[in-house]
């Protein structure tokens, strides 16, 4: 959706002299160009609980996910599990696949031959609210 | 060549994104009111439910099945419409967006089509999660009929049609009711005349063609013979006309109520025709009682001056439509509000009558409006006729969260 918000929010300058800043005007930070990459393939997700919580995701974080990457060694990625959703980083040494949580209280996870495991997207950034 | 991809199961598909644990399960999704059958998946074909069949008729199989039921989810399924749409685009020359889950492509100049369509594919459904069907052949008839040979095909899903010989084989094994464009009525009155499948079609002299099928069959005809008739409308279509209407969970029997449900309707209209940028120069408005006892419709069409984009505007319009089409006779079972002769916002001609400066502030109140619902949810902006008595309000029990477009409907992750 296309939303005119420099209709609502510009000041209309009526007349006088022109501004000396008006020839250095650039377009305003875009938060939305720094933390999507990839619009058609980028996701967003509130992460629950705390096991990555020694990595700086808490819960109630905005995390951030772009399904087109593919996952490298030491990614934060959303992995489905067995039918079931997770935040973990991603480990893949000596064709080893692992699960690491970022919290002493949890265990590594070994993905085995068998297990019904899937890489959703690759988590690229985590927003947190202050206030 | 031409290209159709078409996405698989779309509705369902979208629902399983986030919902992993229905890979492999029945999915159903009902029309608005949870009344139909409106898109199933592989799995709920299979079980021998029916498109556009009552719901409460296949309870008995939904529930010995556990078949999972949605009810329609139009900003999920609009979201992920336009990210594929928006990786085709990025993907061929030129694309034209059919319906919500369909595109044909233009892929002049892409030297193997066969890896190209197999990698596209891949593509968006690692990106987006929704599998595809794409069907490539010289003209848009024959890429249709290679998608839904693509469609059956368990391994990659596509399907090009480049030798004619290799079409005319597929022809024969494709029988003509599954043609693009050719409906129940044509196809019993070409079967009574012993034609069955789309290769006897082609050979078909042109003259009988036409004089059966008017000059839009012999252009299908000619298509289906690899000659190119149909062109690529290119970008967006605007649309003709708006529709919002609704059946009412319970019979409607004052003003009240439905002038409540009338001025959403036409609310949503507005909404969507500022979103397109487009505005429209007729409004029309309907009601209807239930229609399993011999129903009673009526109508009305209102012709504006000046085509409008102003929810205020088509609201009044519709409300003082209401009152003289109202009959405290009957209870209404259903409603709808529908906006036509669409044009571009930018090509509007104001009357001298109209007032530049009030439209103008209108037209900031509308932006106002739309970027506050978009944050904060649809409809939670609104104008004191909407109400807010839920009672009118269309049945929508098993509605998935707008995971993609309504922050606090984000999907939740364990860390």
């Amino acid at each position: 959706m296309q939303l005119k918000l420099s209709k609502l929010y510009l000041p209309k300058i009526m007349a006088g002299f022109p501004s000396p800043a008006e020839d250095f005007t650039e377009l305003s930070i875009n938060l939305d160009k720094l933390l999507v990459n990839n619009p058609p393939s980028t996701f967003m997700a509130y992460a629950e609980g705390e096991s990555m919580i020694n990595i700086g995701i808490h819960h109630g974080d905005i995390i951030i996910i772009d399904r087109s990457l593919n996952p490298q060694n030491k990614d934060i990625i959303v992995a489905i599990l067995e039918g079931e959703f997770l935040i973990k980083q991603f480990s893949n040494t000596e064709n080893k696949i692992k699960l690491i949580p970022h919290n002493s209280k949890y265990p590594i996870i070994d993905i085995k031959e068998n297990s019904d495991f899937q890489v959703w997207g690759v988590v690229v950034h985590s927003i947190r609210s202050y206030r | 060549m031409i290209g159709l991809a078409d996405c698989n199961n779309f509705y369902a598909s979208c629902e399983r994104v986030f919902n992993p644990n229905l890979n492999g399960k029945p999915i159903v999704v009902l029309s608005n009111n949870d009344g139909c059958v409106i898109a199933r998946s592989n799995e709920a074909k299979r079980l021998g439910i029916k498109m556009g069949e009552p719901a409460f008729k296949s309870r008995y199989i939904f529930e010995k099945h556990d078949v999972h039921i949605f009810s329609t989810n139009f900003a999920l399924y609009g979201d992920f419409s336009n990210r594929v749409m928006s990786i085709l685009t990025s993907n061929v020359p030129e694309i034209e967006v059919y319906s919500i889950d369909e595109a044909f492509l233009n892929l002049e100049g892409i030297p193997n089509k066969k890896e190209f369509a197999i990698k596209l594919r891949k593509k968006i459904l690692k990106w987006t999660g929704i599998p595809l069907s794409i069907g490539v052949a010289p003209t848009k008839v024959l890429s249709k009929m290679a998608n839904s040979i693509a469609k059956n095909q368990s391994n990659n899903n596509v399907c090009i049609l480049d030798d004619a010989d290799n079409i005319n084989r597929r022809l024969k094994e494709f029988s003509i009711s599954k043609i693009w464009g050719i409906g129940f009525q044509l196809t019993k009155k070409l079967n009574s005349m012993g034609i069955y499948n789309a290769y006897q079609l082609t050979e078909k002299p042109d003259l009988w063609i036409r004089k059966q099928m008017t000059i839009t069959g012999l252009h299908l005809v000619k298509e289906l013979r690899g000659e190119p008739c149909l062109k690529l409308i290119k970008g967006w279509r605007r649309k003709k006309s708006i529709t919002t209407s609704r059946t009412f969970a319970y019979g409607i029997n004052n003003i009240r109520d439905l002038s409540k449900a009338i001025t959403t309707y036409a609310s949503m209209c507005a909404a969507k025709l500022r979103k397109d940028n487009s505005c429209a120069k007729s409004i029309y408005i309907m009601l209807a009682t239930d229609t399993s006892n011999n129903g009673h419709k009526s109508s009305k069409i209102i012709r504006l001056n000046t085509p409008t984009d102003d929810s205020l505007e088509i609201i009044s319009n519709c409300n003082e439509a209401l009152r003289n089409i109202y009959n405290s006779n009957y209870t209404y079972k259903r409603a709808g509000v529908i906006v036509s002769d669409i044009v571009p916002q930018s090509k509007v001609q104001l009357t001298v009558f109209d007032k530049v400066d009030e439209i103008e502030k209108r037209q900031n109140l509308m932006q106002a409006i739309d970027i506050i619902n978009h944050k904060h949810g649809r409809l939670k902006v609104r104008f004191a006729v909407n109400g807010y008595s839920p009672r009118w309000h269309p049945r929508q029990e098993r509605l998935s969260p707008c995971y993609t477009t309504q922050i606090n409907d984000l999907i939740r992750i364990k860390g």
